[in-house]
């Protein structure tokens, strides 16, 4: 049953993932290579690649807001930042997740 | 040294190399192929490509102008896998890409033209991946293919059209895939096998179940039925598919040879040996001959070979097409070869329909031509009447082939490479009203016009000899060697004047057609015999005792009365012998 360890870890980290992209910007405008560098300093992300899809879909979702600036070294840049809705969202998140880590680490000390 | 391809990423150029872009491309493909389902896919690939560019530009840095495929690599392991890219995507999306994903690693081995080991379209080249050989024997075969009447040039541009170029690399490991040879032939037959056996041992667990416990398992056991035919159908029909398939190929290659062989004059469309007289003949003809018998100059000519090409290539063509296709699986990309097909088709119909029409018109006016040719008197009382040169073109052959070719009345003969056009007269026997024997030439003949029929018919060489009493007929007309096939005929009648004698060789008996006699006699069973012109018509002289046949005008009735003799005559020889004992 290995595959389906995988497809939980990957859905587990994807819910993650979006929680720490948002807190990551919460500190101001960044442009995706910054966010990846604070991600893979913590292992949650070790290819860019996957980044992409999550960014457009919290944008799309109106949680994101970009702006575009000239690069010197290629194309340019879109710098991400968090929209009212997204501070809120953020906001909401940090509860939740308090709560979820509390309530997880209660149920598996118990168990174990 | 190596080729470079320029690129556009995110707006930026880029020189890359061609092994560099095959991966990159494949790469960016298989990307596009994960994001298949979600939205937002363009700006997402967008993205990438913007991030993709920077990296490759600081891979570069300024000195350094080509991207090569350890650069790709790199920025691959930076962006992470296709794989890894579904980790944005939702669970269901991805399994379903990881199933595309060992679907198009299997080995799965297609047939594609090599681009990088080529002479000419790199179709041998391609071929002999698929089956594992060396490109060089097929090579020789279209080599020695293409001296085949240009068979081999055909079939070569039927194999490019067909056979699809490998551009990605994906497409070169397709074709380098697993070799076809004996070994995993034999393998995939097991497997195949193996399935089968699989689904029979369902079907007869499952017939167990269901006479345990009745009707219950009716409908599981229909199931595997149901499956099991479903496996051993297909599979069938996957077999007898390539083998119709080869089948398709080799025939229409062998009526390719053959029609480029006969129509190019190099082969003989018809081909006789005869032995007259310990000495041998050869006769042959090609399309050519015949088509000369019939069409009027070489534009005529031209024409109905490339109509004749059209109509008869193109079908074969497809034929062989459509079997490649079917051998090698090959999906249909577009509709253009279908199309042109067609129109090469239906334009080769109507050359033919128009050149069909032009000939026609040759035929469109008939004219006879007449000869009257007083017989010198002579002393005896009877008139001998003969055929000769019977085996002049009419070989006597032991084998009982026939040694000329026939259209229509036209026959052509071919004696020592000298090609010779005849027909058979016909002799009529009518009563003449004046005291003389005559002979009248009927020659007939069509034409474009009344003036062309005419000319046409005198060109008929007919010729009969009298020597005092006996007269000899000539078994056979000529005609003019350039003259075309127009209907040409010629009637010989002689004219008896009112009871004078003939006398009908046995000869005669071929050329004698329908003539009129009071007891009404074949014409065969006329010779031999000794005729009187009465008032009447012709009353034989010495056919005392013999039966003489009702004349018919049906075969089947001749035949039936001639069985009938034999019966007798047999019956007879029976009642003999029976007698004798």
């Amino acid at each position: 049953m290995e595959v389906n360890i995988e497809n939980t870890k990957a859905q587990m980290r994807k819910g993650v993932l979006e929680f720490c992209i948002l807190s990551i910007l919460s500190d101001g405008e960044h442009y995706p290579s910054e966010i990846i560098e604070g991600m893979k300093e913590s292992k949650l992300i070790v290819v860019e690649g996957t980044l992409y899809p999550l960014l457009t879909r919290l944008k799309n979702i109106g949680l994101l807001a970009y702006r575009w600036e000239e690069s010197t070294s290629g194309p340019p840049r879109k710098y991400y930042k968090l929209t009212p809705l997204g501070e809120k969202f953020l906001k909401e998140l940090e509860n939740t997740w308090d709560e979820l880590v509390e309530a997880v680490n209660k149920t598996t000390k118990k168990n174990k | 040294m190596n080729k470079t391809v320029t690129i556009n990423i995110g707006g930026l150029v880029f020189h890359i190399e061609e092994d560099a872009f095959d991966k990159l491309s494949n790469y960016l493909k298989s990307i596009r192929n994960t994001f298949n389902n979600s939205d937002g896919k363009d700006e997402i690939m967008a993205d990438i490509e913007a991030r993709i560019a920077e990296l490759l530009k600081e891979k570069l840095g300024t000195y350094r102008q080509v991207v090569l495929i350890s650069d790709v690599s790199e920025v691959i392991n930076i962006m992470g896998k296709p794989e890894d890219y579904s980790e944005g995507t939702t669970s269901e999306e991805k399994s379903s890409s990881e199933k595309d994903e060992t679907n198009s690693n299997n080995t799965r081995h297609r047939v594609f033209r090599d681009q990088d080991d080529k002479v000419l379209g790199g179709v041998c080249s391609g071929i002999s991946y698929y089956f594992g050989i060396d490109p060089i024997w097929l090579r020789i075969g279209f080599a020695i293919a293409f001296f085949c009447f240009g068979t081999g040039l055909i079939l070569y541009i039927i194999l490019c059209l067909v056979i699809p170029k490998a551009k990605t690399t994906a497409e070169k490991l397709e074709m380098r895939g697993e070799k076809i040879n004996v070994d995993n032939i034999k393998k995939s037959i097991y497997e195949d096998l193996e399935d089968v056996k699989k689904k029979a041992n369902e079907l007869k667990n499952d017939a167990k179940e269901w006479g345990k416990n009745g009707k219950t398992n009716a409908r599981d056991f229909g199931d595997s039925l149901g499956n099991f035919i479903t496996t051993v159908v297909g599979g069938i029909i996957r077999v007898v598919g390539k083998i119709i398939a080869v089948i398709f190929i080799f025939i229409g290659i062998a009526l390719i040879i053959g029609l480029l062989g006969s129509v190019l004059g190099l082969g003989n469309f018809v081909h006789m040996n005869h032995t007259v007289n310990d000495i041998t003949t050869t006769t042959s003809f090609s399309l050519l001959d015949f088509l000369n018998v019939v069409f009027d100059g070489n534009e005529q000519i031209t024409l109905v070979i490339i109509g004749i090409l059209l109509t008869v290539l193109i079908p074969l063509s497809m034929l062989i097409y459509k079997g490649i296709r079917i051998l090698f699986s090959i999906p249909r990309k577009s509709k253009i070869i279908n199309g042109t097909a067609a129109v090469l088709f239906t334009s080769g119909i109507l050359i033919l329909i128009w050149v069909g029409y032009k000939v026609s018109k040759n035929f469109a006016e008939e004219a006879n031509h007449k000869e009257t040719i007083t017989l010198k008197p002579f002393a005896c009382d009877t008139l001998f009447i003969k055929a000769i040169n019977e085996t002049k073109y009419d070989f006597d052959n032991q084998e009982g082939y026939d040694t000329h070719i026939t259209v229509g009345s036209w026959n052509l003969v071919n004696i020592n490479d000298k090609k010779i056009n005849f027909g058979y007269p016909k002799l009529d026997i009518v009563q003449n009203d004046i005291d003389s024997f005559q002979v009248v030439l009927m020659r007939s003949a069509r034409g474009l016009t009344k003036k062309d029929a005419v000319s046409r018919a005198k060109n008929i060489e007919y010729d009969f000899t009298q020597n005092d009493s006996v007269i000899e007929f000539d078994s056979f007309y000529e005609i003019l060697k350039d003259d075309k096939w127009r209907n040409q005929d010629l009637t010989i009648i002689l004219k008896v004047p009112l009871n004078k004698v003939i006398y009908l060789s046995k000869s005669t008996a071929n050329i004698l057609f329908d003539v009129e006699n009071v007891t009404d006699t074949y014409d065969r069973k006329m010779v031999s015999r000794r005729w009187l012109m009465g008032p009447n018509g012709l009353e034989c002289l010495d056919c005392d005792g013999l039966k003489l046949k009702k004349k018919k005008y049906h075969s089947i009735e001749e035949s039936i009365d001639n069985s009938l003799d034999k019966i007798d005559e047999s019956l007879d020889k029976a009642e003999k012998k029976l007698n004798n004992y």
